[in-house]
């Protein structure tokens, strides 16, 4: 066995996860798996169906024979997962080749016969067929394999045979639901199940389904018993423990060599003899495999049968040990016979007994009793009607309240309620300015202008633009938020003073043209714009006036 | 090119899914498969066939408000008690919960009402066309053993705590390697001590021959124990108990 090649990860795994992991590695070679289960199950179940379900008309008996036959074709699935596990997927025709192997009445017989009825038939399956052991070593490998793992290898038993039912009404609900419904109105359930060559059909698609859902899902099944198999045996002797110190011990040897390849330079230089002899630690690369009984045989990777089960090798006993081993049933013997082990005590213990004494008249509700809870629940059938009136008017009232719910999120969230909604104080600060009213000269456009005569363009423009702002704020109650940059202001004006948006975005342009970009602007511009400004923004009593 | 080691490992197959947290740290989900989840479902249909009897049969006493009621009860419980669980009952039903399972968003995220709502709503399309079909086919054929409902919403049924609890080192007198380990050696030190315990003496030793230079160095004149005991040792003085 080459653990090296396996090809699923070693790890320390719950049993549940063992069981997912089978499903996957079905999934990840399921064209290999499929394909060589398919090619030996399919021609049997089609002859079982159409011989003994179709022509004798026994569906429950092809059901049965197929079921029951079952532990003989998972050898199949058993054979190309345990290859493909390491990573050497057979053909079909490998397998076909290996079924006579496979299927051999000798290895076959306990399992179609005695050991058919058994819940841990997956988990069993693995140690019977790979591992070839007999009588109670067998007996004592199987109790230790399914130590620890039985209840889910006991679950998945029952859940793929329920999931198999559970698929196959699916799939014959499906059938139903594809037919067409004019059909079933002609026809009606009733008449068609009356009439006896009908329910034979759907006896026969019925069995049809199920041997599908069979094929189907028993790949996943299998895998699942042997992927517990190997958890259990990963358990036992750390197998994933083993690849991780291989490959320690085969870095160390590798550094090591690459340490006596460099010393072997220094000493050829320098010295020329003695220093060659470094500890010849190379060696380490070539350690014992620890089955080195088993066979690394790449046909039969697992174990080969007649293959020692992966117990390590004793050590020679010396003749003291032996002779306490000779002499150790006697001992016990005589340790058994000991009063600690073989004395008889009486304890006595107070227990309720049925008394036979009594009549055995059977017990009888008493009439007050009757009467009395006939009473009651006409008492609370009442009740209920008067909790049912209740009920029907408070559901009313629940439906009024969600009604009146609905109109007010309606309203909250519409545009009319913004009209409603309180106005916050425009804040004193915006993008920079400051914009409170009493911070700007009375006449902005004027006082800009006089800036730009100045030759202070850039305060001038400054001044064009707070002033707007401020106007915008506190006369048009454009809701401005503090932390609003210029492009948000010019997006809020946008929306709520429309008429004001095309000159604020020119003026915007031309200030961030001076600011940022730090470009001249032509004074004609500027003064455009200065001559503009009170148009918009001179407050209502001047444009009155004006 | 990927290095030997590294493409081997990226072909292993495994159940896990691992997740990435913005601080570079990969976390391993281990999702759980179609055969434990069916069990768990089962315990909270059980659970859920309980509450309908449990209330059902006072509930017949009071007449057509009783079945009114019950009608209701039928309803919250088909639909809202897996919510009301995975979202307030640390993502586990009940059944979840006694196997060990819980929801999470794929991302590894504690999980919310519209995922855990998306996921159970989506019960419906699962069930097509009876008794759950689609849901298994989608389960077995996932690699992350998702059903529809789990696809659209984002979540993944993980195993709690896939090891049952931490690994334990047996403790012993921690011993000081005579050179310093690196971290692969580290790591293989830590993973023989917390097996060891689980494998026969016998085997305890094979593997520990594996290694001679770490369990039974002669060269140099170590004192102290050989073989199996040693490796536990150094892998007590590794997480760092004292003598």
């Amino acid at each position: 066995m080459e653990l090296e090649r396996l090809s699923i990860e070693l790890r320390p795994r719950n049993a549940w996860e063992a069981l997912d992991l089978g499903v996957r590695l079905t999934m990840r070679h399921a064209r290999a798996i499929y394909a060589s289960w398919l090619a030996v199950t399919l021609p049997c179940a089609l002859l079982i169906i159409g011989i003994l379900g179709i022509a004798m008309r026994h569906p429950g008996w092809a059901v049965l024979l197929m079921w029951w036959l079952r532990p003989a074709f998972d050898r199949i699935v058993l054979h190309v997962i345990s290859h493909a596990v390491f990573d050497a997927v057979p053909s079909v025709r490998s397998t076909l080749r290996a079924l006579p192997r496979l299927l051999a009445p000798r290895n076959l017989f306990g399992a179609l016969t005695w050991r058919r009825i058994g819940l841990q038939r997956s988990l069993r399956m693995p140690v019977e067929a790979l591992e070839g052991l007999h009588g109670a070593a067998a007996r004592q490998r199987r109790t230790l394999i399914s130590r620890r793992v039985s209840g889910a290898a006991t679950w998945q038993c029952i859940a793929w045979q329920t999931l198999e039912s559970i698929l196959t009404l699916s799939l014959f609900a499906l059938c139903v639901l594809l037919v067409p419904n004019e059909i079933m109105e002609q026809v009606g359930w009733d008449t068609l199940m009356s009439q006896q060559d009908n329910v034979r059909v759907v006896g026969q698609l019925a069995m049809i389904l199920y041997v599908a859902c069979h094929l189907a899902l028993e790949p996943m099944y299998v895998a699942g018993g042997f992927m517990l198999y190997l958890k259990r045996r990963n358990d036992l002797e750390a197998w994933d423990v083993e690849l991780q110190l291989r490959r320690v011990a085969h870095s160390h040897a590798a550094a090591r060599a690459g340490a006596a390849l460099l010393s072997m330079l220094f000493a050829f230089c320098v010295v020329t003899a003695a220093a060659i002899a470094l500890p010849g630690r190379a060696t380490a690369a070539e350690i014992d495999p620890p089955f080195a009984g088993q066979e690394a045989d790449a046909s039969e990777p697992l174990v080969t049968p007649g293959d020692e089960v992966p117990q390590p090798a004793a050590k020679p006993l010396d003749p003291a040990q032996r002779r306490a081993i000779t002499n150790a049933p006697d001992v016990l013997k005589q340790i058994m016979q000991r009063p600690e082990f073989g004395k008889d005590e009486k304890h006595s213990v107070l227990r309720w007994r049925r008394d036979d004494s009594a009549d055995d008249k059977p017990w009888n509700f008493p009439d007050w009793l009757k009467d009395w809870l006939l009473a009651f629940s006409k008492l609370l059938h009442g009740f209920g009607k008067i909790l049912g009136t209740l009920g029907r008017v408070g559901g009313w009232l629940l439906i009024a309240c969600l009604a009146l719910a609905a109109v007010y999120v309606i309203l909250r969230y519409s545009r009319g309620w913004k009209r409603v909604a309180r106005r916050t104080a425009p804040p004193a600060e915006l993008a920079g300015f400051d914009i409170r009213p009493q911070s700007l000269p009375a006449d902005v456009a004027a006082a800009a202008r006089q800036l730009l005569h100045d030759g202070r363009t850039r305060e001038a423009m400054s001044l064009l633009f707070r002033g707007a702002l401020s106007v915008l704020a506190y006369r048009d109650h454009v809701p401005f938020t503090r932390g609003d940059t210029e492009g948000d202001c010019l997006d809020r004006v946008r929306q709520h003073a429309n008429a004001r948006f095309v000159y604020l975005a020119r003026l915007l342009g031309k200030w961030q043209e001076l600011a940022y970009a730090h470009r001249i602007l032509a004074v004609a511009d500027v003064e455009t714009l200065c001559s503009e400004w009170p148009r918009h923004f001179s407050t209502p009593t001047e444009a009155r006036r004006g | 090119m990927m290095p030997p080691e590294r493409r081997r490992y990226s072909r292993m197959l495994d159940t896990l899914r691992p997740v990435t947290t913005p601080e570079l740290i990969e976390l391993q989900l281990h999702p759980a498969g179609l055969l434990v989840r069916s069990l768990a479902w089962l315990i909270d249909m059980a659970v859920r066939m309980g509450i309908t009897m449990a209330l059902g049969i006072p509930l017949s006493l009071l007449g057509k408000f009783g079945g009114g009621i019950m009608l209701l009860v039928y309803f919250l419980l088909e639909w809202f008690y897996p919510v009301l669980f995975e979202v307030l009952g640390g993502g586990a039903t009940p059944g979840k919960r006694s196997l060990g399972l819980k929801v999470l968003n794929d991302n590894g995220t504690p999980i919310g009402w519209g995922p855990s709502l998306t996921r159970n709503l989506l019960r419906a399309a699962d069930f097509l066309p009876f008794a759950y079909g689609i849901g298994i086919a989608s389960m077995l054929l996932h690699r992350e053993f998702r059903r529809l409902g789990d696809i659209v919403a984002g979540t993944i049924v993980v195993y709690r705590d896939a090891l049952g609890g931490l690994p334990v080192i047996a403790t012993a007198p921690p011993l000081a390697p005579e050179e310093p380990l690196d971290r692969m050696t580290q790591r293989a030190l830590l993973a023989f001590a917390e097996r060891a315990s689980n494998l026969t003496p016998a085997r305890q030793e094979e593997l520990a021959d594996l290694v001679p230079y770490l369990s039974d160095p002669q060269a140099s004149q170590t004192r102290g124990p050989r073989g199996a005991a040693r490796l536990v040792g150094l892998a007590n003085h590794l997480v760092g108990r004292q003598a």
